[in-house]
């Protein structure tokens, strides 16, 4: 094989030595030194922005962490309110029913009052024309004079047979 | 890759170009020389070129180079468990200079640098020296401990440092061998198949010319392989010699 021929085996070694040498100078001194300064940027690069990306992460975290008390406060705050106004609803409530029950009940006794006075007057009256009925029919009757007095005493215990005979009025 | 109907090996032959010498060392310019020095200016351009003006966001060829530096930092940084770091330059020197003789023997006409066994096993004993010289200046005479695995029994001792020492020994000529007779290989069968190209009736040419192709193709995967190889069996030697045994 030619391969095997050491007439060229000096110089092949020391060509190949030069030969890898430069190249290993030119890479390391030139060549590497910008691609592992790209590489090494961009990882950087990288880093930041996945550093960014996690500092916004945890602002957004935070702001929704603050957002969530903000709404719970509100929340409670409303609950606070509503309560407070159905409170206030209900007293209201409550003081109106029992202003109008009251004016209720005034009205009724008024009523009652007047329908006493009413009564009152309506007796007095039937009594007043029953006692003059009652003597015109008497007179007419027996063609006599009755007396005033007694007249008035039958009046008397016929009104109270009625009262008594009638149903109460409330 | 030149081509000999009569010899097959025709294309591995040395041809001087320019007789040189250094005191009484030969140093003559040979198609190797010429080959590996257009390997070098190949790498050197190339890389020169798409590394001019990085940018942050490349272009393909950038993104290539970052490739390629990448690869050989992650298969460095891989074997070499223990600083590894400074190693790559080295390493990426090594694979793009080996990568590039072996491809540059596939263009017709051309001549394969690591097809010759001077080449590689430069390259190789290189290698195995600088392991060895590192293995001495960290551990001084502690180098041959490694020799004497612990554990082993000291009856076994006279068996085990014999059989280490040769194993330690072999380590730059299997280094060498396996990428020279890849090469010679792979290029003798491409040349056998060019020459049976020419050789045959014009009916029958397609099929060794389609074979070329193939093996081209094949010698190419081949190429990047053997570089592979020999970096990362470079690696596992500089982690040996940096280990404690």
């Amino acid at each position: 094989m030619p391969q095997f021929d050491l007439t060229f085996f000096t110089a092949q070694i020391f060509w190949t030595l030069v030969s890898f040498l430069v190249l290993f100078l030119v890479l390391g001194r030139w060549v590497l030194p910008r691609i592992a300064d790209i590489l090494n940027e961009r990882t950087q690069l990288i880093k930041e922005e996945i550093e960014d990306a996690r500092h916004k992460r945890e602002e957004a975290e935070e702001l929704k962490l603050d957002y969530a008390d903000k709404l719970a406060a509100i929340d409670g705050e409303a609950k606070k309110m509503f309560d407070e106004s159905e409170k206030r609803l209900i007293e209201r409530r409550e003081q109106l029913m029992a202003e109008w029950k009251e004016e209720m009940e005034r009205k009724k006794r008024d009523f009652h009052e007047e329908t006493e006075v009413a009564r009152q007057m309506a007796m007095r009256d039937i009594r007043a024309q029953s006692a003059d009925l009652i003597t015109a029919a008497t007179e007419q009757l027996i063609h006599q004079k009755v007396g005033e007095a007694e007249i008035q005493k039958m009046l008397e215990e016929s009104i109270e047979e009625l009262e008594k005979s009638s149903p109460k009025n409330n | 890759m030149s081509l000999n109907s009569h010899d097959p090996l025709a294309h591995f032959v040395v041809e001087v170009h320019y007789d040189l010498f250094l005191g009484p060392i030969d140093i003559s310019i040979s198609n190797t020389v010429v080959f590996m020095w257009l390997s070098v200016l190949l790498v050197i351009g190339l890389l020169w070129m798409v590394t001019r003006r990085t940018r942050l966001i490349p272009g393909r060829g950038q993104l290539l180079a970052e490739m390629l530096f990448g690869f050989v930092r992650r298969q460095t940084l891989m074997n070499i468990h223990k600083g590894g770091e400074r190693f790559v330059p080295l390493m990426f020197a090594l694979f793009t200079f080996i990568l590039a003789c072996n491809l540059i023997g596939l263009i017709p006409g051309s001549f394969t640098p690591t097809s010759q066994l001077a080449v590689t096993g430069t390259l190789a004993v290189s290698v195995f020296l600088y392991a060895a010289g590192l293995r001495i200046s960290k551990y001084g005479w502690g180098f041959f401990r490694a020799f004497a695995p612990k554990g082993v029994p000291k009856l076994l001792l006279p068996l085990m440092v014999p059989i280490e020492m040769i194993s330690f020994m072999a380590r730059p000529i299997t280094l060498a061998l396996r990428l020279f007779v890849n090469m010679t290989a792979g290029h003798t069968a491409l040349g056998m198949l060019a020459v049976l190209g020419l050789a045959a009736p014009w009916f029958l040419k397609w099929l060794p010319f389609g074979f070329s192709v193939l093996q081209i193709g094949l010698e190419m995967i081949i190429a990047f392989i053997q570089a592979y190889i020999f970096v990362v069996l470079s690696c596992v030697y500089i982690d040996d010699a940096l280990q404690e045994h």
